[in-house]
């Protein structure tokens, strides 16, 4: 009670308080309440002036703040809202040979992608089920293709940004229309060029080629500039030589709306790729065909013939023996690239039983550079010019050649049963003469300073090459160091034996070597004793042809070879396909380039099983002025030089476009 | 500009101003909205046409409907919006959430949007006859209730922006009524603190008034990087377009919030968005500043106004149009939550712009007082029958012989005498009503 009194007696008070009210008692109320009133709402209109101005000023200042100062990073928000940069993956450098013949390119094709941000999560359904509609090559497979672009949509990543790509290779051209006319229906959905690899020979140096792949986790963490959209080189030059073949990404600029849906404007603004430079090779691919073809032919025709050798596999090498490059580098089995990059179901079949760990013949390997073998006689040439340097045997110092020879107890064969007398290193290359070499070989196994393996070693063998595509194997040279840390052999198997050096005299035993190895020994004897590094590039063009990069050949390393050491081996060389006893001379009789050679026969196999033995045929031509040196191997291709004879011959007709010899299959002795 | 006052006795520059917003709004409707498969779609402009023809007639019916008219039916105008409101509840249609539309066949009415010209007319009329006992807290909680019956009922319809209005309104009459400072800074304290209780500490101690989307909807501007993709998105984009006007605004083509539809609302509750994406800050402003003028000569007729009953209509007329104004401007900026309140005069919507226009009508029947104070009343009044005046005189007159055993139109009389015919009540005199209060109470 009291509390309301005192407000009505405050209230009063108030009432009472203006002065000016008082004394307009009598005045018309509407004149009063307004002079009344004049000051008490002057200052409430000015209170509200005040507060209005300052809440204007605030929102002035905002949109100042937004529009002028912030202005410009809005301004491209908005254009991001607008415009979705879809990265566009540059297309790889070709892949030509030394003349600029294309051994690989790439073909355009239109791809499918759904960006997921731009589909409304409940129209995402519809979507899929639309696209598997559309994409389905027949009615039949529109369950399939449905299938397929939900798994691709399913398992992108969540948060992606990257667009999902649902058809790599849209073959007809009517689905591109309709997607492009009923963009409205299909919204985040893009139909883009892609580029894909096309071995335009197919099979033709696949394993120097090499393969290329998409780009995974940890490519992406290792090199900062790639894309997920990016292909890498898995293996070859295709991975040796990716910074150059690998462009630079643009991007398509491709305009939406509100609803992710693509709308056709023109002068839209994008960022063109920038292609990837040609890799011109040292490869000559019409040799690189020979090659591969006689490879094939003479291991099928070896494996047919009645004698039930089983040869499946070999490789075949052939080099500038002055600069080291490689003219051809075969394999086989071998495969064809292109299916890597098709999408049939064929296809993807043989891929599969080409990276099957269970397959035996193991199609991707590259027997040329990681395969190793013993390089039987094709080593002669070593264990002479080693025996020449040491003092071991004079050039012409005759050594008789009996059938067979007893060492510490143990009795090692020539291959032939009777004795041809003496001879000297020449004659002893030219008939292959086992037992003189075992002769020189007791001489090195006397030498406590091991001097035939540091010969080895100094012909390259036992390490890397140092060719310019990655997979290389070293082989290997046994040294008694080396027979003493192997786990395998036990006992006295670990000792270094006699019948060890004898072994390696003629290439056999532990010795290990690769076919490019060997090329490369060839190559040295070839080059006036200088050993060259082997080398599969030759340069990077842009599109215009221009060198971007060259990449020189390395200078051959001299090996300080004594001259008529080295002229006595030719010698021997020349006569393998030419002299009365040459173990080659069935093959290249008749061939109009004097070639210099050496068969092999790596005895591997038991008696059971004679015919598993590895054929070699090591040579180079012309004599005078060598050009090419090669060297043709064959798993289970016994013997030597009527197997793997005729592939060089055939390569050496080829290149010296030169007829005449024996290229047929044949036997003959090693 | 002196025609003009002639034929309808007004303001000029408040018609002016009127005009040049509206024809702003159209030539941006006309322009800058365009088709969901595109093209320049001027059917808004066109109908918004239409409805400001239609509105010009209402604000020259306002502006001609003498002020005592309000004054004296003010609490059925009252019932009736409160009505409309309650109908809405039942046979409304709801469009964005909120039910808040009456569907005629070919318009739609938003009730709550003529509620606010009703309570701006009650409030006045009440404040004025109470304008001795406005310092009372009795009397300031009274006139709340008059606006928050109403407030109350938008509010759960859900429309907190109309509903805001309400509120806003409440605030700006009693504050130019003269209502004590400690009552309007308790209120408006109180207000603050509610929301901040409502929106941050309640839900925060698991205490959830709102809903959880509710919350989100009024807290997200604070930052709208948030959610981006959800609640904030109206938000980002609206930012996104205003920012992209930069200082002189993006050419048509160019200007892709709206024109490819990521600016939600183009043409209604984000039209300042659509406006400033296309001219920019300075286009921006310039209405702002169109706005300030109107305000202001609005403002200047409250302190002019010839009667306090005209100084309390204007002032809430000033306060609808500015607060309108601020909230969806703050609200397209990014300053206020999204609470889709239109921008007054400017934004696509026949039922905003009469309100709006109806409102501007009754500042210029205000300000007919002041340009012939007195004078046209009595010329009107000495006619017997028909006008305005003719019924105030009558129902004076009724209060004086009929108003048997019936205080209630007695009351009213006798305010209305006391206000109008100027018979002076002070001291003393003013009191006696408030000791017959507790009777009328009950």
């Amino acid at each position: 009670m009291s509390g309301r009194g005192t407000r009505i007696r405050r209230s009063s008070r108030l009432q009472r308080s203006p002065q000016p009210a008082r004394s307009s008692m009598g005045v018309s109320s509407v004149a009063r309440s307004g002079r009344e009133g004049h000051a008490p709402i002057a200052l409430r209109l000015a209170v509200a002036g005040v507060v209005g101005a300052i809440l204007i000023g605030i929102l002035v200042l905002r949109l100042w703040a937004l529009t002028v100062i912030g202005g410009a990073e809005y301004a491209e928000r908005a254009d991001q809202n607008v415009i979705r940069k879809l990265p566009v993956a540059a297309p790889r450098g070709s892949i030509l040979d030394r003349e600029g013949r294309q051994i690989v390119v790439n073909d355009r094709r239109q791809q499918v992608e759904v960006d997921l941000q731009d589909v409304p999560e409940e129209r995402l359904e519809r979507l899929i089920i639309d696209l598997g509609r559309v994409l389905a090559p027949n009615r039949f497979e529109v369950e399939e293709t449905t299938r397929n672009v939900r798994e691709a949509i399913e398992n992108a990543p969540p948060g992606a940004i990257e667009p999902v790509v649902v058809d790599r290779d849209v073959e007809h051209e009517e689905i591109v229309h309709y997607l492009a006319e009923h963009n409205t229906e299909f919204p985040g959905v893009d139909v883009r060029e892609t580029f894909a690899r096309r071995y335009v020979h197919g099979s033709a140096a696949a394993h120097v080629l090499g393969q290329v792949g998409r780009v995974s986790e940890e490519d992406l963490e290792q090199h900062p500039t790639l894309q997920p959209i990016d292909t890498i080189g898995r293996s070859g030059l295709e991975r040796r030589y990716d910074e150059w073949l690998r462009g630079v990404n643009g991007y398509d600029a491709v305009e939406v709306d509100a609803s992710g849906v693509r709308t056709d404007a023109v002068g839209i603004r994008g960022l063109p790729y920038k292609h990837g430079l040609n890799l011109v090779t040292t490869i000559d691919l019409g040799l690189q065909r020979v090659a591969e073809k006689a490879l094939r032919d003479q291991t099928i025709a070896v494996s047919k013939t009645a004698d039930g050798r089983d040869a499946n596999a070999g490789a075949v090498v052939a080099m500038v023996p002055q600069t080291g490059e490689i003219l051809a580098m075969a394999s086989y089995p071998t495969y064809d690239p292109n299916v890597f990059t098709s999408g049939s179901r064929k296809d993807q079949r043989t891929v599969k039983r080409l990276i099957d760990p269970e397959n035996k013949l193991t199609p991707m390997l590259n027997r040329a550079i990681a395969g190793q073998y013993p390089p039987a006689s094709t080593y002669k040439v070593i264990t002479g010019i080693a025996a020449m340097a040491e003092g071991f045997v004079k050039p012409d110092e005759l050594l008789g050649c009996p059938p067979s020879m007893e060492i510490s107890h143990h009795v090692f064969h020539n291959h032939v049963d009777e004795h041809l007398g003496g001879m000297d290193l020449a004659k002893a290359l030219e008939t292959s003469c086992d037992t003189y070499y075992y002769k020189l070989a007791v001489k090195f196994y006397n030498d406590p300073a091991s001097p035939l393996q540091a010969w080895s070693t100094k012909f390259g063998l036992g390490q890397e090459t140092g060719l310019d595509i990655p997979g290389e194997q070293k082989g290997v040279v046994p040294t008694p160091a080396w027979k003493q840390e192997q786990e395998h052999f036990k006992g006295w198997e670990k000792t270094w034996s006699s019948g060890d050096s004898v072994n390696m005299s003629i290439g056999q035993g532990n010795l290990l070597v690769t076919p490019l190895q060997m090329t490369r020994v060839y190559a040295a004897i070839a080059n006036g004793g200088k050993l060259p590094r082997p080398q599969l590039a030759k340069s990077v063009q842009n599109l215009d042809g221009r060198d971007e990069q060259v990449f020189p050949t390395e200078e051959p390393v001299d090996l300080q070879l004594n001259e008529r050491h080295l002229q006595k081996t030719i010698d021997g060389l020349v006569q393998v396909t030419s002299g009365p006893d040459g173990t080659a001379r069935a093959v290249f009789d008749g061939f109009k380039v004097p070639v210099a050679g050496k068969s092999g026969t790596a005895e591997v196999g038991s008696p059971q099983h004679p015919h598993s033995d590895h054929a070699w045929f090591c040579g180079f031509a012309p004599v005078d002025d060598p050009q090419i040196v090669a060297c043709a191997f064959i798993d289970g291709g016994a013997h030597g030089s009527g197997v793997t004879g005729p592939i060089v011959l055939r390569m050496f007709q080829h290149y010296f476009n030169a007829k005449g010899g024996n290229a047929g299959v044949g036997r003959t002795a090693d | 500009m002196g025609g003009l006052r002639r034929i309808t006795g007004a303001d000029s520059s408040i018609l002016l101003a009127t005009a040049l917003i509206i024809g702003s709004s159209l030539v941006l409707l006309a322009t800058a909205i365009v088709r969901p498969e595109g093209g320049v779609d001027q059917s808004f402009a066109h109908r918004q046409m239409a409805f400001a023809g239609i509105g010009a007639v209402i604000m020259l019916v306002m502006s001609r409907i003498p002020l005592e008219f309000w004054q004296q039916w003010w609490r059925q105008l009252l019932a009736l919006s409160v009505g409309s409101l309650l109908l809405v509840r039942v046979v409304g249609v709801t469009v964005n959430g909120a039910r808040s539309w009456i569907d005629l066949g070919p318009v739609s009415l938003q009730p709550s949007e003529f509620g606010k010209v009703a309570v701006i007319l009650a409030g006045a009329s009440l404040l004025t006859m109470r304008a001795r006992e406005l310092r009372l807290l009795r009397t300031f909680v009274l006139a709340l209730a008059l606006f928050g019956l109403p407030a109350m009922i938008v509010f759960v319809q859900p429309d907190f922006g109309t509903a805001q209005i309400y509120f806003y309104l409440a605030f700006g009459m009693l504050f130019f009524a003269g209502a004590r400072w400690v009552h309007l800074a308790v209120l408006g304290g109180g207000t603050i603190l509610l929301l901040v209780m409502v929106l941050g500490v309640l839900p925060a101690a698991g205490i959830n008034v709102l809903h959880e989307y509710q919350i989100k909807r009024l807290t997200g501007f604070i930052n709208p990087e948030a959610d981006a993709q959800g609640s904030n998105y109206q938000t980002i984009q609206a930012k996104v377009a205003i920012g992209s006007g930069q200082l002189t605004g993006r050419p048509a083509d160019e200007a892709s919030q709206v024109q490819r539809g990521f600016l939600p609302e183009p043409q209604t509750d984000f039209i300042f968005a659509t406006l400033v994406e296309r001219y920019g800050f300075l286009g921006g402003a310039a209405i702002i500043g169109l706005y300030m003028w109107l305000i202001s000569r609005v403002l200047a007729i409250v302190g002019g106004a010839a009667s306090q009953f005209g100084r309390l209509v204007a002032a809430g007329v000033a306060t609808l149009l500015f607060s309108q104004l601020v909230v969806n401007v703050g609200m397209v900026i990014g300053l206020l939550p999204v609470t889709g309140v239109p921008m007054p005069l400017f934004s696509y919507g026949g039922s905003s712009l009469w309100t709006n226009m109806a409102a501007l009508g009754l500042v210029l029947a205000v300000q007919r007082e002041i340009v012939s104070p007195g004078a046209r009343y009595t010329r009107r009044t000495g006619r017997p029958v028909g006008g305005f005046g003719a019924m105030r005189t009558g129902s004076a007159a009724g209060g004086g012989t009929s108003a048997i055993g019936s205080p209630t139109p007695g009351r009213r009389e006798v305010r209305l005498g006391r206000e109008v015919a100027g018979s002076p009540l002070v001291g003393g005199a003013a009191r006696r009503p408030r000791r017959r209060r507790p009777n009328r109470g009950r």
